[in-house]
């Protein structure tokens, strides 16, 4: 059974964040056992989806970036390839994620810039940079190990939206996670009825941000529950710098085109 | 790409208007990210104030149906001016120093389909500083570098590729990147270049399209590719008498009065079709956990060429108006092997490689009269690449190449085997919109005399999704002998870009 842990909120919505697979009573208060059942529940795999980001700063500017993601599990953990749909300027920029479970090993990922007509392995320390100029990281949509982080209950009886949840603190055990994330912690608000987080709060450390995070929309599909609308905010001080609004469209799972032998480079650099 | 110091970066960032910068300070050190959660209706969902300074329209979010072709394009002006070029002997209005005003439009129009997709790109341009020279507006270049500058409509990428199982067939014209790396890549032999602008024109520019087949066989994460370029095309470069041409720092002193008012121009020797001068490359590549490895293996036509100076009886006569500098390109072979590995922020690239009976000048061109011979030469070739981030958005990258002749050359006319170092770095703030850019190169390392040096710093700045502008400054520090920026003295330029990406279809 899959122990990645699905703190980060893109991946954890494009992968379909599901039902739980792991009871855990409503009372319960120990956060690494709780946040275990959130990671172990299963997942949709064979997943296609389209998504739609929009980013705004402070200015009213706004950008808009249109995605076409993959993703299937494999022994070891789970690939995901993003196609860039829109702009004009960046159609057809790909991003191939090897996300492994056991968190001593490094993820792989490829960027490949149509360009420069070739694929590029990105360094791990490249993932807490911005993902196309979202206020999403590249951190934010691979994996995390689970035994990377500490966690804390910092209230049992927390509700967000009027729904019941834990809130819970997970802070990186070593430099190399908070490195690779670029955050000094996050808060977690996981809801009791869905085993998921309703809302993230990460303190960047670069800048000494902090983002918010907050999964709306959420929809029951075929069982599996959905998250189909996100919203990122990026604050320094009271100011919010930038905005961003991602909308899951399309989303369905299981699909039989969805193959293992088309997560590669091949695939990645035919483009859409 | 490139970077910036991050201080100057900051600096930018405070001085952005529209830029809440720090507009309210964080937390202390010691207290930032130890606060205690904030109630949960001053969490800044929609109905927090903080949401009021951006909120979305949420109509906007509907997408329309992906489609199986598509058209886009992007409009492109560049604007130049020599900022030493005629500092000794200005021009009487100032207009000789406008270096470029290139107009440029590209269109990509692709599709797919079942086992079949296609790509269909072109691109046209002018340049009103050099057609305004045609015109007779200004005389400051030869007729071939009005032509060779002043506009060009390119076929460039034209293919169609069939699927099938693990193997695919690429037919037509298409670029295809060899090796590891970005700015210095020895194995990145397959297609032609545009070298007009040394130093100047953006990496993704100046690779073009050749007339290819291509057959890939895929299997997990390796790659099996056997390719047949069938088009001798050997790029566009500054004429010999043109703006970036190290041809004038050859021509004895001697020589240059004569060819006053004479037409030069170099002209390939081999034919652009030519059922013989197929080139055949072969690779595999591995792209896997932890690391990427490539083999490659090729024969193909020398693009830089060796060239011989044209009868001293054409040079001499008054009444030649038209003389030929004729390049030869002659096959030669390249074996080589790349690869990449990643540990923690450091990505490591590099490329070995060997050169195999490839054809140089040799000789010695300040004689009188010039001795400039063919010979053969074997050599190896060296390139490692390491790229740092130390932190997110900032990527530096150093590469160094060296290739080692392994046959005995005496008296090389162009030093191909200097050492060359490539330091890029590239910052970007502001979500991306904001991007400074800085890159080094220094050729040669033993020798004052054989030092040469490009620094190149930019900033480009996205207005809105698909329009950006740019600034930026070169500067050019040639080398005192024969090398690679040669007959680039008085060209330090500063640049401006115009960018609009659009989408047609």
């Amino acid at each position: 059974m899959s122990t990645r842990i699905r703190a980060h909120w893109l991946l954890g919505s494009l992968c379909l964040l599901t039902a739980p697979a792991l009871a855990v009573a409503p009372g319960e208060t120990d956060a690494a056992k709780i946040m275990a059942a959130v990671q172990a529940r299963p997942e949709g795999n064979r997943t296609k989806s389209r998504v739609l980001m929009m980013v705004k700063d402070s200015a009213g500017r706004e950008r808009k970036r249109v995605v076409q993601s993959r993703a299937i599990d494999f022994p070891e953990g789970r690939k995901q390839m993003m196609l860039f749909e829109s702009p004009a300027d960046v159609r057809n920029t790909g991003l191939l994620s090897v996300d492994y479970d056991d968190g001593k090993k490094d993820d792989d990922q490829w960027l490949y810039l149509p360009s420069l007509r070739k694929s590029t392995r990105i360094a791990a320390g490249d993932k807490s940079g911005s993902f196309m100029g979202t206020d999403l990281t590249f951190a934010d949509m691979t994996t995390q190990d689970p035994r990377d982080y500490a966690y804390k209950m910092l209230d049992a009886n927390a509700s967000e939206g009027g729904e019941a949840c834990w809130l819970i603190e997970a802070r990186p055990n070593n430099d190399k996670t908070a490195t690779e994330t670029g955050y000094v912690k996050t808060e977690l608000c996981v809801s009791k009825d869905k085993l998921m987080p309703l809302r993230i709060k990460a303190w960047v450390k670069e800048g000494k941000k902090l983002k918010f995070i907050k999964f709306d929309d959420i929809q029951k599909l075929n069982g599996i529950w959905v998250v189909k609308k996100i919203l990122a905010q990026t604050k320094r001080g009271d100011e919010v710098e930038s905005k961003t609004i991602i909308a899951i469209q399309e989303v369905a799972f299981d699909q039989p085109d969805v193959k293992m032998e088309d997560f590669n480079q091949r695939r990645l650099e035919q483009g859409l | 790409m490139g970077g910036r110091p991050p201080a100057l970066a900051l600096l930018l960032t405070a001085t952005l208007a529209g830029f809440p910068a720090a507009a309210d300070s964080p937390p202390a050190e010691e207290d930032w990210g130890n606060e205690p959660a904030p109630p949960s209706d001053d969490w800044g969902d929609d109905s927090s104030s903080t949401d009021d300074t951006i909120s979305f329209d949420e109509s906007d979010l509907t997408l329309e149906a992906a489609r199986a072709l598509s058209l886009t394009g992007f409009i492109r002006s560049d604007w130049g001016f020599w900022l030493e070029r005629f500092g000794d002997d200005p021009p009487p209005d100032g207009r000789a120093a406008w270096s470029k005003g290139r107009q440029s439009l590209d269109l990509v129009l692709t599709g797919k389909q079942d086992f079949f997709r296609f790509r269909l790109a072109g691109h046209g341009e002018y340049d009103l500083r050099y057609l305004g020279d045609q015109a007779g507006s200004w005389d400051d270049f030869d007729d071939a570098t009005e032509e060779t500058y002043g506009w060009q409509i390119l076929l460039r990428e034209a293919f169609g590729a069939f699927s099938l199982g693990p193997v695919e067939l690429t037919i037509g014209r298409q670029i295809v990147a060899f090796g590891e790396g970005d700015a210095l890549s020895p194995l990145d032999v397959v297609n032609p270049r545009d070298n007009r602008e040394p130093g100047l024109a953006d990496l993704d520019d100046i690779r073009l399209a050749v007339l290819a087949t291509r057959l890939a066989v895929f299997a997990g994460n390796h790659r099996v590719e056997l390719m047949v370029i069938h088009e001798a095309d050997f790029g566009l470069r500054s004429p010999p008498l043109g703006p970036c041409s190290a041809f004038n720092e050859v021509i004895p002193d001697a020589f240059r009065p004569l060819l006053v008012g004479k037409d030069v121009r170099f002209v390939d020797l081999q034919d652009r079709f030519d059922i013989e001068l197929q080139q055949p490359l072969l690779r595999w590549v591995y792209k896997g956990p932890e690391l990427d490895a490539g083999v490659y293996a090729a024969y193909v036509l020398d693009k830089q060429g060796t060239f011989a100076f044209p009868d001293a009886a054409s040079v001499v006569d008054p009444t030649v108006k038209q003389l030929s500098l004729e390049l030869d390109h002659q096959s030669y072979g390249v074996v080589g092997t790349s690869g990449a590995w990643a540990w923690d922020s450091l990505l490591v690239k590099w490329e070995l490689g060997a050169q195999i009976q490839r054809a140089i000048n040799v000789g010695d061109a300040a004689a009188l009269p010039p001795r400039v011979e063919v010979e053969r030469h074997s050599l190896i070739d060296v390139m490692v690449g390491l790229t740092y981030t130390p932190f997110s958005d900032l990527q530096l990258a150093l590469e160094f190449q060296k290739s080692t002749f392994v046959t005995d050359a005496d008296e090389v006319l162009f030093p191909i085997d200097l050492p060359i170092f490539a330091l890029r770095m590239n910052y970007q703030l502001l979500n991306q919109r904001l991007t400074l850019g800085a890159a080094v190169s220094m050729f040669g390392l033993t020798s004052a005399d054989e030092i040469g040096v490009l620094a190149r710093a930019s900033v480009d700045y996205e207005f809105i999704d698909g329009l950006q502008a740019g600034i930026g400054f070169i500067h050019y520090t040639p080398s005192d002998t024969l090398g690679p920026l040669s007959g680039l003295s008085t060209h330090d330029q500063l640049f401006l870009k115009l960018r609009w990406d659009f989408t047609v279809l």
